[in-house]
C-alpha cells in the first residue's frame, strides 16, 4: 500500500468504511422477493445442493415381531434400479448383494434390534418438556470448511463432493459439544474405569443416534445387514453406482425412486402400509412425528479410522404430509469392527421436536441432569443388550419420572439387563392433560427401584501440588486399581491406542472436583500414564469419608513404582497420506519428510507447520506438531481428547488456543513426553500459534541501543568480564533459536532474514561503545535488543576473520547494554 | 421466538438482519452478486431449518455465523474449481479509501473479522459479543487486539482501526 493511501486511510474508520457497504432499496427488495420465492419452491431441501455422489437409502423399520424390515434401494449409473431389501418387505425387489434378504433382527456383533412393538408404542407416547439449550448447540456450530477438512475418505473425489454437500446443505452442529453431565445422562461417568467404559461401549455398539441439532433426531441402528455396507470402501463402491450427476432439481423425485417402497405409498398413493412399524397404519400418518417415523439413511464410515462422519439422508413423513429430506452428519467411530455411537458428545437425545413446535414433544428423550425438566430413557437398556428383548417391556424403556414437574430429581436407573446406570434429572409433563406440577404424567412408567446403597463419594476435590508442568493446565490421567496392586508384582499395560480411554482430569492449575467418584484406590499419572514425580506414581484413596472433602495429592511424591504402568503398542495408524487434502507442500524434519499443513487458506492463516500423527486412541489422535523456522500459525482442528506435543520448537512460544483457553508451551525443546491431552475445553476449532522467532525485523518492537559516533553509548566486555578496549567488533544478529542451537552444539539455524556481520562497532580506551562503522558518517545507528554474535578484530595478528574456529562472543542486547552470555565458534553462526 | 416463518415473519427476520448480513458477507465476497447469494442462502437456511432463536441477538449471532460459513464455503468451492477469487473491491459506490480498508478487513481471519464488525460497526460491547459468539469477553478483547495489530501492521496508524 502506498504511503499516500495510508494517509488517506488514516482518516477513515472501520465504521465509516462499512457504512459504505449498502444495498440499495431496490436491491434489498429484490433479494427479499428472491428469498420468498425460494422458500416457497424449496422449503424442504437445500437448493444449493448441486451434485450428489453419495447417497443410499436404507430403512430400518422396527415394529411387531413379524414386521421388521429394511430396504436398501439405489439406482445405478445406467439408470436402472439396484434394489436391496432386507426383511419381510413384500415390496422389495432384491437384486444385489451385499445385503441379502433376511430378517433385520440381528443378534450378531452384540447388536440388538428392538422389535418390541410395545416398547415403540410406549416410546411414542412419552412427552417431554422442551429442553432449551440452544445457546450451547449454537456455540458449537461448526463450519465444514474449517473443521471437516480431515474427512477421511478413501476416495478424495468423494471427499470433495461430500465437503461440498456438507458445506452447502447442512448445519453442522454439536460434534464438539461436550457437556459435563452428558455422560451421566447416558449412564457413563468420567471416572469409570477403562474396562467399564469399554463395557459400556460394547453395550452401545451398533446404535447411533441422531444429531444434536434440534430437529429430527432419530434412533438409528447401524449394521451391515441393514445398510449393505459398513466400510467406506463398500459404501463408495455402492454409491458410485447410484448417483452420477443428478441435478438437485430432480433429486426429490429421484429420491423417491431410491426410497423404500413403503415410503412411496405413504406419500404418493396414500395406502396402508403392510410392513414395518407402520404396519396396518393408515396413510398418511395422522399422528405427528413419533417414534414410528421412519427414515432413510446413507452412511459413510471408514473402518480404518476412528473419526467418522455419517451422512444421513432422512426421509420423513408426518401429519403435515410434508416430505422432507435432510442431510445430516453424525459422528461415529468404528471400534473393533462395530459402529459406535459417540455418546458423550450429546446431552440430549430425542426423536423429534420440530413437529411439535408448540409443546415440543420429545418422543424419545434423553437429557443431561443439568436440565431440570427432562425425562430420561435409558437407551442402553434398549439398544445395548439383546437380552432386553426378552424382558418385560417396562424394563426396557427404563423410563422414570419424577413426582413433580418442578423439582429436579436425580434418579439412578438400573436396568435389569445391563449394569449401565443412567443418571438424569427427570421431569415430565403430559402434552395436554397433565399440566399441573403435582400431576403424574400419563406416560406409563417403571416403578422406581429401591436405590442401591451408595458406593460413590460425591464432590471429591483433589488438591494437587507438584510440577507446574502438570498443574498448570496439564492433564492428568487416573486409574482405579485394586489395593493389592500397590504391593504386588502386577504391571498394568495400556495399549497406546487406548490411552485416551483412561479417564483424565484437566488440572488447569487449580483444584479438580469429581462430582462423583467410586470408592477405591486410584493411581494418578501424567500424559501417557507417566509418573508425575521422580519417585513414581502418586496414589490416592476414595472412601465414604471423601464426599464433600478435599484430598491432598502431592504429584511429586510418588509411592508407586513407575514401572507399574506400561503403555504399549505401535501407534502410527494415522498417516499423513490420510490427510492428503490438507497438505500441499512438504518439509523435512529430522530427516523425515512431512507435508506442510494449510488448512485454512481463505483465512490467511499462516502456513508452515506440520502435524505428525503420532498415534491414536479410540477417542482421539496423538499428534506431534512441527514448526519450521518460518511458521508461525497453524490453524486446524483439535479433536476432543487428542494428545498434542510440540516438537522441534525451540525457544518459541507455542500455544493452543480455543476461545480464551490457551495452553502455552514456552519451554525450549519441549520434550516428546510432554503430550498434552486436549479436553473439551480445547476442542472444536483451535489454533496453534508458534510465535515468530525474534529476528531483526521485529527487534525494534522491543527496543534498541542507539550508538552515537559522538558519544559513548555503553560498555562492552569480553567473556571474562574484561572491558574490550580499543577494539572493533563485527556484529551479527542472532535470535533465540540460534542461541538455543548454539547451546546445544548445533549450528545456528539462521535464515536469510538475519544480517551477517552487519555492522562493526568500535570501543574506546575504556571499553565504551562509541561508534559504528556503517553509521559513522551519517549519524546514530541502532543495535536492536535481542542477541548478537561479535567477532573481535585483532589488529595485531593476521587471522582470517572467516576462519570457522574464530571465537565469537555472544551477547544479549537489552536496555542494560551488552551482556556477555558466552562464546562459540564462528563456524556455528556463519 | 417463533420458528415457523410466515411471510411476515420472514420479512421481519429479513429487515432485522439484512444490513448486517450484507456487510458481513461483503467483507468475504467483495462483490455484490456473491454477497447477495450468500445473504440469500443464510436467510434460506434459517427459514428452512425453522431455527428457533431465543432473542434477536441470538438470531443475529446465528445468522452471522451461518453467513460467514456460507461465504467461506463459497470461496472454498471457488478455489476447488480453480475459479479466480476477486481480491479487490470493485463496486463503484464505495470510495477508494473504504475499498482499501475493507480489503484489509476482509483479509482478517474469521475469528477476528466478526468481532471487529460487531464491535466497531454494530457497537456491541466485548461482553455482548462474547455472549453472541459464545466466547469469553476476554477472548473477544484478545481477538480485537489481534485484529488491531494486524490492521496496524498494514495500515500503519492507530486511527485506522478506530
Amino acid at each position: 500500500m502506498s504511503s499516500v493511501m495510508k494517509g488517506a486511510l488514516n482518516k477513515m474508520t472501520i465504521k465509516q468504511a462499512l457504512d459504505e457497504i449498502n444495498a440499495t432499496s431496490t436491491q434489498k427488495q429484490k433479494c427479499f422477493e428472491r428469498l420468498i420465492e425460494s422458500t416457497q419452491t424449496s422449503y424442504s431441501f437445500t437448493s444449493q445442493m448441486k451434485r450428489y455422489v453419495a447417497a443410499a437409502a436404507a430403512v430400518v423399520v422396527a415394529a411387531g415381531t413379524a414386521g421388521v424390515g429394511i430396504h436398501f434401494a439405489v439406482t445405478n449409473n445406467q439408470g436402472g434400479p439396484i434394489n436391496v431389501s432386507i426383511g419381510n418387505n413384500s415390496a422389495a425387489d432384491s437384486i444385489v448383494t451385499p445385503a441379502e434378504n433376511k430378517r433385520v433382527h440381528s443378534e450378531k456383533s452384540g447388536m440388538t434390534f428392538v422389535n418390541d412393538k410395545t416398547f415403540w408404542a410406549q416410546l411414542g407416547k412419552i412427552t417431554y418438556h422442551r429442553i432449551d439449550n440452544t445457546p450451547t448447540i449454537d456455540a458449537a456450530q461448526i463450519n465444514a470448511a474449517d473443521d471437516f477438512d480431515s474427512l477421511f475418505c478413501t476416495d478424495k473425489q468423494v471427499q470433495s463432493e461430500m465437503l461440498d454437500l456438507f458445506d452447502n446443505a447442512i448445519d453442522i452442529t454439536n460434534k464438539y459439544i461436550v457437556l459435563t453431565d452428558s455422560n451421566a445422562a447416558v449412564g457413563i461417568s468420567s471416572d469409570m474405569s477403562a474396562q467399564e467404559i469399554e463395557k459400556f461401549k460394547n453395550n452401545s455398539a451398533n446404535c447411533f443416534v441422531g444429531t444434536g441439532y434440534y430437529e429430527n433426531e432419530r434412533f438409528y441402528y447401524a449394521d451391515k445387514a441393514y445398510f449393505g455396507f459398513d466400510t467406506s470402501e463398500e459404501f463408495i463402491n455402492t454409491v458410485s453406482q447410484v448417483y452420477t450427476g443428478n441435478h438437485s432439481d430432480n433429486f426429490t423425485e429421484d429420491f423417491y425412486n431410491y426410497c423404500p417402497d413403503y415410503i412411496q405409498p405413504a406419500d404418493k398413493n396414500n395406502i396402508k402400509s403392510n410392513f414395518g412399524i407402520n404396519i396396518d397404519k393408515d396413510f398418511p400418518i395422522t399422528e405427528l412425528y413419533s417414534a414410528h417415523t421412519q427414515y432413510c439413511a446413507a452412511v459413510y464410515t471408514d473402518e480404518s479410522h476412528n473419526s467418522l462422519i455419517l451422512l444421513s439422508l432422512t426421509a420423513k413423513d408426518g401429519a403435515d404430509n410434508r416430505k422432507t429430506f435432510e442431510l445430516r452428519y453424525i459422528p461415529m467411530k468404528y471400534v473393533d469392527g462395530k459402529l459406535r455411537i459417540v455418546v458423550e458428545i450429546y446431552n440430549t437425545i430425542f426423536m423429534d421436536i420440530n413437529a411439535f413446535s408448540d409443546n415440543f414433544m420429545y418422543n424419545c428423550g434423553m437429557a443431561s441432569e443439568i436440565e431440570s425438566d427432562a425425562k430420561t430413557i435409558d437407551i442402553t437398556s434398549v439398544v445395548g443388550d439383546s437380552d432386553s428383548l426378552s424382558q418385560p417391556e417396562e424394563t426396557k424403556a427404563g423410563t422414570t419420572v419424577s413426582a413433580t414437574s418442578t423439582a429436579p430429581q436425580t434418579t439412578a436407573i438400573t436396568t435389569t439387563t445391563t449394569t449401565t446406570t443412567t443418571t438424569a434429572t427427570t421431569t415430565t409433563t403430559a402434552t395436554t392433560t397433565t399440566t399441573a406440577a403435582s400431576k403424574a404424567p400419563t406416560t406409563s412408567t417403571t416403578p422406581r427401584p429401591a436405590p442401591k446403597p451408595s458406593d460413590t463419594a460425591k464432590n471429591v476435590t483433589l488438591r494437587m501440588k507438584g510440577s507446574a508442568a502438570y498443574l498448570d493446565k496439564g492433564m492428568l490421567l487416573y486409574y482405579k486399581v485394586d489395593k493389592a496392586f500397590l504391593t504386588n508384582n502386577e504391571v498394568i499395560k495400556i495399549e497406546q491406542l487406548k490411552i485416551s480411554e483412561v479417564p483424565y482430569i484437566n488440572t488447569n492449575g487449580s483444584d479438580y472436583t469429581f462430582k462423583s467418584l467410586d470408592y477405591g484406590t486410584y493411581v494418578i499419572g501424567g500424559p501417557m500414564m507417566k509418573p508425575t514425580g521422580d519417585n513414581g506414581f502418586t496414589v490416592f484413596t476414595v472412601t465414604e469419608k471423601s464426599s464433600n472433602s478435599v484430598i491432598n495429592v502431592d504429584l511429586t511424591n510418588g509411592t508407586l513404582s513407575a514401572g507399574k504402568f506400561e503403555v504399549v503398542g505401535e501407534t502410527n495408524d494415522f498417516t499423513l497420506s490420510d490427510l492428503a487434502d490438507m497438505y500441499y507442500e512438504s518439509m523435512e524434519v529430522n530427516g523425515k519428510k512431512y507435508e506442510l499443513c494449510d488448512t485454512d487458506t481463505t483465512d490467511g492463516w499462516f502456513t508452515g507447520a506440520v502435524i505428525e500423527d503420532y498415534g491414536k486412541g479410540e477417542d482421539g489422535c496423538v499428534r506431534k506438531i512441527y514448526a519450521n523456522g518460518n511458521g508461525n500459525t497453524l490453524h486446524f482442528r483439535i479433536n476432543n481428547k487428542d494428545y498434542y506435543n510440540i516438537s522441534d520448537v525451540v525457544y518459541r512460544e507455542v500455544s493452543f488456543s480455543n476461545g480464551d483457553k490457551t495452553i502455552k508451551c514456552t519451554k525450549p525443546y519441549v520434550n516428546a513426553e510432554e503430550f498434552r491431552k486436549v479436553t473439551g475445553e480445547y476442542a472444536e476449532d483451535s489454533v496453534i500459534t508458534v510465535t515468530q522467532p525474534v529476528t531483526r525485523d521485529n527487534y525494534d518492537k522491543f527496543g534498541y541501543i542507539s550508538i552515537d559516533p559522538h558519544k559513548e553509548s555503553c560498555f562492552i566486555t569480553d567473556n571474562n568480564n574484561k572491558p574490550l578496549k580499543n577494539k572493533s567488533l563485527s556484529l551479527t544478529y542472532l535470535d533465540e533459536l540460534d542461541i538455543a542451537d548454539i547451546k546445544s552444539g548445533k549450528a545456528a539455524s539462521k535464515t536469510d532474514k538475519y544480517d551477517r556481520m552487519f555492522d562493526i562497532i568500535s570501543t574506546t580506551g575504556n571499553g565504551a561503545v562509541y561508534t559504528s562503522m556503517i553509521q559513522k558518517e551519517t549519524g546514530t545507528t541502532n543495535i536492536y535488543y535481542g542477541y548478537v554474535g561479535a567477532y573481535v578484530w585483532n589488529d595485531d595478528t593476521d587471522v582470517d576473520p572467516n576462519d570457522d574456529n574464530n571465537t565469537i562472543l555472544l551477547y544479549q542486547v537489552s536496555s542494560d547494554g551488552f551482556k556477555n552470555i558466552g562464546t562459540c565458534k564462528y563456524g556455528l553462526i556463519k | 421466538m417463533t420458528s415457523d416463518y410466515s411471510s411476515e415473519s420472514i420479512r421481519e427476520l429479513y429487515e432485522r438482519n439484512f444490513d448486517t448480513l450484507y456487510r458481513v458477507c461483503y467483507m468475504y465476497m467483495k462483490n455484490i452478486q456473491d454477497t447477495e447469494d450468500a445473504v440469500h442462502n443464510a436467510f434460506l437456511k434459517a427459514i428452512e431449518t425453522r431455527k428457533q432463536f431465543e432473542s434477536e441477538n441470538h438470531e443475529k449471532a446465528w445468522l452471522i455465523r451461518v453467513a460467514s460459513n456460507i461465504c467461506k464455503n463459497m470461496l472454498k468451492a471457488a478455489c476447488r474449481k480453480n475459479e479466480p477469487l476477486n481480491d479487490n473491491i470493485p463496486d463503484s459506490n464505495i470510495s477508494n479509501e473504504a475499498k482499501e480498508l475493507l480489503s484489509e478487513l476482509s483479509k482478517l481471519p474469521d475469528k477476528l473479522k466478526i468481532p471487529v464488525y460487531l464491535f466497531y460497526y454494530d457497537g456491541y460491547s466485548s461482553e455482548e459479543i462474547g455472549q453472541m459468539l459464545h466466547i469469553s469477553s476476554s477472548a473477544v478483547r484478545t481477538r480485537l487486539q489481534k485484529a488491531r495489530e494486524q490492521l496496524r501492521n498494514v495500515l500503519g496508524d492507530e486511527r485506522s482501526v478506530e
